[in-house]
């Protein structure tokens, strides 16, 4: 699809591509709603542990938050500047503005179309747009993880370039080790040998890595730290999000993961085919392949922990997978007969609006209408996926199928990706998230210590909440009992009042959690269709002064 | 059921990831060695994860076991690459890998639906097995913590442990849950295992009919290894039904049995009768224990017994290794080349292999090491003896192998390094020895099963042609024999070694030196006529070896003072009743393919070892239903739905501990030790904390108690006046806390325990008399609590700069 359209006969002659306009627009697409990201996002999820981490590493407090990753050490670098996220986060939105980048330099393997498209699926997930941005230890990934693929694909790499991945996949977070895995599982399959020197240079560069990652980057000696295992590995003993991977996959990314896994399908279907044959899959094809099967492993192996990377790891080839194969079905879609196909759309669109009118006024309520009407529902479905499954089976209209695919999966992307970007208000991800609320306490805090001088006692089950909203205040007790000379307690709902302190009015939180509309078809819907519906349960503390009497 | 088809689905996936590797060694099985990929797998991918959490590269948790899994995935990977006969050898063997596949998830499915009608994780020594399980998975750093005994690292062989826990922890599933998952694949393993090798064999031996004789032997010999036990069932069927022959009882010295006469209390049945069983299987309890002692002062445990009684237990766990080993051992006996320091230089991998083999099987049960790498050095031997002449062969032998025990040794450092033996020396056995009657009901099938194969060899070798091998195979139990004398003599026991052996037990040790005699002749004979049936002789040969070996010989341990050769006898009939399971099923398979008329008295010999063999499985018909109840237990595969069921508290409280407190966490829980209430104080009751729920919160989360079961511990680490002190030390320690004067004396007691935590459960209310019991709501604070029970923390406080 490489259409080139003349913006006019100007007289200086100047052409611009159609295609030069798309990559524009859609690196836009890509990058606005991330840059605007980086004020308006909420902190929460994972970014708010690893900031918290990093903070307390710039004051050289052991913390187990601050995993050595190289962005971790450089968002801690940047923290001492300004104690803000904006600083990280900018950080990671450069290396995510690198991505249009990368994937402009795939084109000769994915095709124009396939490429742009592929940055349009990846501009359009909400974790993927969140990852990039974050500041979470993991916020180079993205960057990463595409840009060794593209060394991987593109051939002539000069050899330096290797030890720089090596050294880049060596420090990052967990969303490249996927396609570290995949292409050292295919290379060692086919029986290559590397060039010992090369080889060299490579486990030269990942240990130099492992080495800093173990020495902090400077921040203190960590153990043997490998980033990448690190962070796979916590998710699974810890809850990062409040949504587990299977949640955020449900509400922002089934779309691109199902087209994916579409894609590969295919994909793996031609594998058998003779490598003379047209339409076999190249090695890069096959490596896309391998990493999106071992991504999705990992996927599912976690599909119950409370992490973004699992998810972020398997969009990231879903979006190239996707992309090529959208690109090679629009291409089919010029020899259909439309003239047919067309009527057959248009009617299939009906009925499931029609269907769809009445499951959204259930949603609303909450309930399932009466035995009638469920029979119409069905009806009206089962006459959409009748309807659809003759455009399937009719060979010279089936790729306008793509057309109903993409109608229905673009809803869920699209309303994700603005409104995860652009922060929305109970959004239900990022979750838990640091509430304005918890700045407001840490004022307080600080008013009442200029009337009250003494201790800030903390609870040690707040202990994680509390460094981020209070960083920069005054040094804080971490106790499981309020000792007799504190000027303040925070401490979480229901403890006994301490003795001799008065409670300070207010709905006190740390922390919030946004509901995940996943326990059912009905809430999910809602949801979609009200973004706002969702609760917010915020975490209350209570908070004690010293009784001045 | 989403826990067990998880669990199972890893299980697979090693296996399959190991295929590449075992395929490379076991070309030539029938399955190219797909059965025995599950222990490969296991142990390779193991031993990677123990090595990388030691050297701190894979981090705790299921992320670390998963990391393992996809770095063995890339070994694999490599190793099929390298092998351009890999995909034909798929093709060709695709019959047999996928028959391997099958039986092992047969063979899972089938034990787990056994076990979960008995699954609770209590009595013997299972919370000690559930605790190295637990250790395992919740260390915060290898070597493992030993749970009940902080500060220390395990000292066992647990890498059958850490195997159970590579699948436990990958698949995510509760150990609990995995503990009775990890013996179903344990079983399964072995079934795969012994089938793959069993098939082999025979297809080696037998040149007719091969397809109907590969299948008979492979299910023969799963059979013989994980369904045949003691002849004894067939005596608790009888006993059960009240069909009493008291001179046949007495003859095979099972009188106990026989109901007691009036005035006898001990060895004798003293339970209802009239009827004596309910149903028609006996339904006395535990009826099946019985089985595991039928030689005074030993136990004579065999695998169907291990799989009934439910204990995950090192010897058990190292079943399908020990198979792989001797897997091993005949595919290079089986080779085409000389295995010399020549054969390691062009495929160094062997040589690894061997290393990790071999060396795993001590970190899995020492006991096996030095059996079966003796199996393996004659497997060498055997295999070089055709290429050169004698000096020559041992020399390459020596050569081949050394390099793969040095390795081995290097390669488990981290593990021999904390590893401390209470093995005291090689001794002579100075008591009674084992009457015949008992050898017979505990080995007599397998044994004559075995011999089969000198019926088997005598049609393939004249006479004549058995003299020469006969005059060497003799010094075979005469040196083991020497070997006795000259040790009684050197300790002094001489006279007493040779008043204390019956006649029963000379007999005894007569008949096994002839059985050894007979198929060390037979395995000469066949190596020299270039028979695959010698391997067959030689593994039958190793069998009786070790049990005559048993007869004469022991390890010293720490009961050695009075049931001396309990653990020799333990330890090494069970390693005889693997390889007698392999060389009984291929040898009477091999004996009934014979054509009949060539070789009738093969038939002949094989009609009443077919009779034994239906007996023998008289033993798991009877012992399966009554450990059931009939098949009418509730059903559940969690090894804790026990206590959730009988105890909400205090398995509340367990749970509360495994998901709030941190892996490395030191806990103090109840010593196991009674005190009774006393106007001056609590008074120390007498008995141990051995077999009790002592250490039960170590045992079930693997988190640290200051001490668990003290004996056991002793057992570990040596049984001197140091150790002896430090433990009971803890011991008082652990009491002080619960039972003192002040606060200032707890607290003082639970800092130097270094605990954060201290539990009040339903054994610390039990043990610990509540008017002199620490008032803990005074000073620490409630962390948990669930009816009565709590669990209090130790209070805190920490400054932390914000800016």
């Amino acid at each position: 699809m490489t259409v080139r359209s003349r913006a006019g006969e100007s007289a200086q002659g100047i052409t611009v591509s159609a295609a030069a306009i798309a990559w524009i627009a859609l690196g836009a697409l890509l990058l606005v709603p991330r840059l605007a990201a980086v004020w308006q996002l909420p902190v929460g999820g994972s970014e708010w542990l690893h900031l918290s981490g990093a903070w307390n590493a710039t004051l050289g407090v052991d913390d187990d938050r601050f995993v050595p990753s190289l962005f971790q050490a450089l968002s801690a670098l940047l923290l001492s500047i300004d104690a803000s996220e904006t600083l990280p986060r900018l950080l990671a939105f450069i290396a995510t503005a690198t991505v249009p980048v990368a994937l402009y330099m795939l084109r000769p393997q994915l095709g124009e179309a396939g490429a742009l498209l592929a940055l349009l699926l990846l501009a359009l997930d909400a974790p993927a747009a969140w990852l990039g941005v974050a500041a979470s230890a993991s916020a180079f990934d993205v960057a990463i993880a595409l840009w060794f693929f593209v060394l991987l694909v593109r051939p002539g790499a000069p050899w330096w370039l290797w030890p720089i991945a090596a050294f880049g996949v060596a420090t990052a977070g967990p969303v490249p080790l996927a396609l570290a895995i995949a292409a050292g599982g295919l290379a060692l399959f086919r029986g290559r040998r590397p060039d010992p020197q090369l080889t060299a240079a490579v486990i030269g560069a990942a240990m130099l890595g492992i080495v800093l990652a173990s020495f902090g980057f400077g921040y203190g000696w960590q153990g043997v730290a490998v980033p990448p295992f690190v962070l796979f590995a916590e998710p699974f003993e810890q809850h990062w999000t409040t949504g587990t991977v299977a949640d955020v996959l449900l509400l922002y990314s089934w779309p691109l993961v199902f087209g994916g896994v579409v894609a590969a399908v295919l994909s793996a279907l031609r594998w058998d085919q003779a490598g003379s044959h047209p339409g076999a899959p190249l090695a890069w094809e096959r490596l896309l392949v391998a990493w999106f099967a071992v991504a999705v492993a990992w996927m599912l192996v976690a599909s119950n922990t409370r992490a973004e990377a699992p998810l972020v790891a398997a969009t990231l080839p879903a979006a190239l997978l996707a992309g090529l194969w959208l690109a090679r079905a629009f291409d089919a879609m010029f020899a259909v007969r439309w003239h047919q196909a067309w009527l057959l759309l248009g009617v299939a669109f009906f009925v499931f609006a029609l269907a769809a009118i009445v499951v959204v006024d259930w949603a609303r309520w909450d309930r399932v209408g009466e035995g009638g009407e469920v029979a119409r529902v069905a009806i009206l479905g089962v006459a959409t996926i009748a309807i659809l499954a003759f455009l399937a089976f009719y060979r010279p209209a089936r790729p306008v199928l793509i057309v109903p695919v993409v109608a229905l999966g673009a809803v869920p992307l699209i309303s994700g990706a603005f409104n995860v970007g652009f922060g929305a208000y109970a959004e239900p991800f990022p979750s838990p998230q640091s509430p304005v609320n918890a700045r407001v306490l840490s004022a307080v805090v600080l008013d009442v210590l200029e009337e009250t001088p003494g201790p800030v006692v903390v609870h040690e089950s707040l202990r994680d909440e509390v460094t981020w909203p209070f960083r920069e205040t005054t040094p804080l007790i971490i106790a499981t009992r309020v000792p007799p000379d504190a000027a303040v307690a925070i401490l979480p709902a229901g403890a006994d009042q301490p003795q001799g302190m008065a409670p300070i009015d207010g709905d006190w939180a740390l922390v919030h959690h946004v509901e995940q509309p996943t326990t059912g078809i009905l809430r999910y819907v809602r949801w979609l269709t009200d973004r706002k519906h969702t609760d917010v349960h915020p975490e209350p503390v209570q908070v004690f002064v010293r009784d001045s009497e | 059921m989403a826990p067990v088809l998880v669990f199972w689905s890893f299980a697979l996936l090693l296996a399959l990831l190991a295929l590449p590797i075992a395929a490379r060694i076991f070309r030539r099985f029938p399955d190219a060695g797909a059965g025995l990929a599950f222990p490969l797998g296991l142990m390779l991918c193991g031993y990677g994860y123990f090595l990388l959490r030691t050297i701190e590269v894979l981090p705790h948790g299921r992320g670390g076991f998963l990391l393992a899994f996809a770095g063995f995935a890339l070994i694999s990977a490599a190793v099929a690459a390298t092998d351009r006969r890999f995909i034909a050898t798929l093709r060709r063997s695709s019959t047999g890998i996928i028959a391997s596949f099958a039986l092992f998830t047969v063979a899972f499915f089938a034990y787990a639906a056994f076990r979960s009608y008995n699954s609770g994780i209590s009595g013997t020594e299972q919370p000690m097995d559930f605790l190295f399980l637990n250790a395992m998975l919740a260390s915060p750093s290898y070597p493992p913590a030993d749970p009940w005994l902080a500060g220390h690292n395990v000292s066992y062989y647990y890498f059958g442990y850490l195997q159970s826990a590579l699948l436990t922890g990958a698949s995510g599933v509760e150990p609990s849950i995995g503990y009775n998952l990890g013996l179903a694949t344990v079983f399964a393993s072995a079934a795969a295992a012994v089938a793959s090798v069993c098939a082999a064999l025979v297809r080696w031996v037998v040149r007719r009919e091969r397809q109907r004789a590969t299948l008979t032997a492979a299910a023969l010999g799963v059979a013989l290894l994980l369904f045949s036990g003691s002849l004894l069932g067939v005596f608790e069927f009888a006993a059960a039904h009240e069909r009493y022959n008291t001179g046949l009882y007495e003859a095979f010295g099972v009188e106990s049995l026989l109901p007691c006469e009036p005035g006898q209390a001990e060895a004798c049945y003293a339970g209802p009768t009239n009827p004596r069983t309910q149903s028609w299987y006996p339904d006395e309890f535990w009826f099946w224990w019985r089985a595991s002692r039928v030689i005074p002062d030993t136990i004579t445990e065999f695998p169907a017994f291990s799989f009934i009684l439910g204990d995950l237990h090192p010897h058990v766990m190292a079943l399908p290794g020990v198979i792989l080993a001797v897997a091993i051992a005949l595919a290079l006996w089986r080779g085409r080349s000389a295995l010399d320091w020549r054969a390691l230089r062009r495929g160094p991998l062997i040589g690894l292999l061997l290393a990790l083999v071999f060396g795993g099987l001590a970190f899995q049960n020492t006991w096996d090491v030095l059996t079966f790498s003796a199996v393996l050095a004659g497997a060498v031997l055997a295999r070089n003896w055709r290429v050169f002449p004698p000096g020559q062969a041992m020399l390459a032998s020596a050569a081949f192998l050394a390099l793969p025990a040095a390795a081995a040794v290097v390669l488990y450092s981290p593990w021999w390094l904390d590893f401390g033996t209470a093995a005291g020396g090689l001794h002579a056995y100075t008591g009674r020895g084992t009457i015949p009657a008992h050898a017979f009901l505990q080995f007599g099938t397998l044994i004559l099963a075995a011999l089969l194969v000198v019926f088997w060899a005598a049609r393939r070798a004249p006479a004549h042609a058995a003299v020469t091998p006969a005059l060497y195979a003799i010094w075979v139990p005469i040196i083991a024999f020497a070997m006795w004398a000259l040790l009684a003599a050197f300790r002094g026991d001489w006279s007493t070694a040779a008043q204390e052996r019956t006649a029963g037990g000379w007999t005894t040790l007569l008949l096994l030196g002839l059985a050894l005699w007979a198929l060390c002749t037979t395995a000469i004979v066949l190596h020299l006529r270039r028979s695959a049936g010698a391997p067959v002789a030689f593994l039958a040969a190793v069998g009786v070896l070790l049990l005559y070996g048993a007869e004469l010989l022991l390890i010293r341990d720490v009961f050695f003072g009075s049931v001396p050769r309990l653990n020799t006898m333990f330890k090494l009939s069970y390693q005889a009743w693997v390889l007698l399971s392999i060389a009984g099923a291929v040898a009477f398979v091999a004996a009934i393919s014979e054509p009949r008329r060539r070789n009738l008295a093969a038939h002949l010999a094989a009609a009443p070892v077919a009779l034994l063999l239906v007996l023998s499985f008289a033993y798991v018909a009877g012992a399966v239903p009554n450990r059931t109840n009939g098949f009418g237990n509730e059903t559940n595969i969690d090894g804790l739905a026990f206590l959730a069921r009988n105890d909400p508290d205090e398995y509340a409280l367990t749970r509360w501990i495994a998901s709030n407190t941190p892996p490395g966490a030191v806990i103090i829980e109840a010593s196991g030790r009674r005190w009774q209430a006393g106007d001056d104080g609590p008074t120390l009751q007498p008995g141990g904390v051995e077999y009790t729920d002592a250490g039960r919160i170590a045992s079930r989360t693997g988190r640290l108690a200051p001490i668990g079961w003290y004996f056991h511990q002793v057992q570990w680490r040596g049984d001197n006046t140091a150790n002896r002190e430090e433990f009971s030390r803890r011991q008082d320690l652990v009491d002080g806390v619960y039972l003192a004067g002040s606060q200032e004396e707890a607290l003082a007691a639970i800092a130097e325990l270094g605990a954060g935590y201290v539990v009040m459960g339903r054994l610390e209310q039990a043990r610990y008399p509540s008017q002199h019991r620490t008032d803990f709501d005074a000073f620490l604070d409630v962390a948990f609590e669930a009816g009565d029970l709590r669990v209090y923390r130790v209070p805190r406080v920490e400054e932390v700069p914000v800016s």
